[in-house]
């Protein structure tokens, strides 16, 4: 595979795009740290102490942490990475003032990166997520009612964060409807 | 009063806070995070963040905010939870002021600010005279420093202020009388 230019990938999509699955597939196949927020936080939530017992709190109620704690877990990811080594972020930026700190970030490592929006439908959405919840218990997305719900909460955050990357020039929105495959190809190409 | 968990100390430059962090570390046996010793150790390493400090320390640029507060979260999340700890720094800008108070409340781990008082003109005072002795210090640089002080560290020490986590201590005096003012600020004497 071609060795891509841009070592630093923002992975955005709505619920049901299918960004965690690229996003591991993409870090597995370029040796890439793969960084997640809602992993990080599914990791700390299970150790001991105040810190664990603050994530899992906030985590089981829904809530989002903090944009300092979010950060700061980045930051550590990106400081230990070797020059010539990717970094595919996935949950992360979630807010404005989180995407500000992603642009300060990378100035200050001289990381040339790029935001890759997995475009779906909200009928495609609905349609793939109907089909999860029948197979795992997933109780947020058993319901139109319940996804249409999760999917206006992912807009009202996420625009934002993808309006400030397109104003930068660096937003390029790909089909998310293709089978995995498609779309993975699509995002490699997009990294050349 | 309970003893805090961590004690953080603020003031303008020749306030001494710097020797007093220190005599409470040797007095306590509690571990000193100073945020120019956390820099420096930062400087060494071989890694593109210790490439761009060294640089940046050589050329005498100021680090990024966020930088800063990554160095004290980082500093702050590696200290257990029933290690007191001493911080001389990360407290000088209203938005290191509001990570600390943020931070503290995430960890559950309490936190005092001891604010070593000295006037203007016992800083310059105070600079002159180490100048003469050492070299060290000329009148711009204080006056840098001080119109720094004013711009952001008054601010941030407001922020704790409303946040109840400031204990005022003067600083007019020798280090013996302060040191026995910051034991019992914090409740160790």
């Amino acid at each position: 595979m071609q060795q891509s230019s841009i070592l630093t990938v923002i992975l955005t999509g709505r619920p049901g795009s299918g960004k965690g699955t690229q996003a591991k597939r993409l870090a597995e196949k370029l040796g890439w740290i793969h960084f997640s927020t809602g992993d990080r936080f599914k990791a700390l939530r299970e150790g001991e102490g105040p810190l664990a017992t603050h994530v899992r709190e906030a985590y089981d109620a829904g809530e989002l942490l903090p944009d300092w704690f979010a950060n700061h877990l980045f930051e550590g990811a990106v400081l230990a990475l070797r020059p010539d080594q990717g970094i595919v972020c996935d949950g992360y930026p979630r807010t404005r003032a989180q995407a500000e700190r992603f642009a300060s970030v990378m100035d200050w490592v001289e990381r040339p990166y790029i935001a890759l929006d997995l475009a779906v439908s909200e009928e495609e959405v609905m349609r793939r997520m109907l089909e999860r919840a029948k197979d795992e218990d997933r109780p947020d997305s058993s319901t139109e009612e319940k996804i249409r719900a999760r999917l206006a909460v992912y807009d009202a955050h996420t625009a934002p964060v993808l309006d400030y990357f397109r104003e930068k020039d660096l937003l390029a929105v790909l089909d998310g409807a293709g089978t995995p495959e498609e779309v993975e190809a699509a995002i490699h190409a997009a990294l050349i | 009063m309970e003893t805090p968990k961590t004690v953080f100390f603020l003031g303008k430059p020749g306030s001494g806070k710097g020797t007093q962090a220190k005599r409470l570390a040797a007095k306590t046996g509690w571990p000193m995070f100073g945020s120019g010793d956390q820099f420096r150790a930062i400087a060494e390493e071989d890694t593109p963040a210790g490439r761009r400090t060294r640089l940046e320390i050589d050329q005498g640029l100021l680090s990024p905010p966020w930088f800063v507060e990554y160095l004290y979260l980082k500093t702050l999340f590696a200290v257990p939870h029933d290690q007191p700890a001493i911080f001389d720094g990360f407290n000088r800008k209203i938005e290191e002021a509001n990570l600390i108070i943020a931070a503290a409340e995430f960890l559950d781990r309490s936190f005092v600010i001891l604010n070593i008082d000295v006037s203007n003109d016992e800083v310059h005072r105070r600079l002159d005279s180490r100048k003469n002795d050492s070299g060290r210090a000329d009148d711009h640089f204080v006056q840098v420093r001080l119109e720094e002080y004013a711009r952001y560290t008054e601010k941030a020490l407001e922020v704790f202020r409303n946040a109840g986590a400031c204990i005022d201590i003067d600083g007019e005096r020798s280090p013996e009388d302060v040191a026995e003012d910051v034991a019992k600020a914090i409740g160790l004497a």
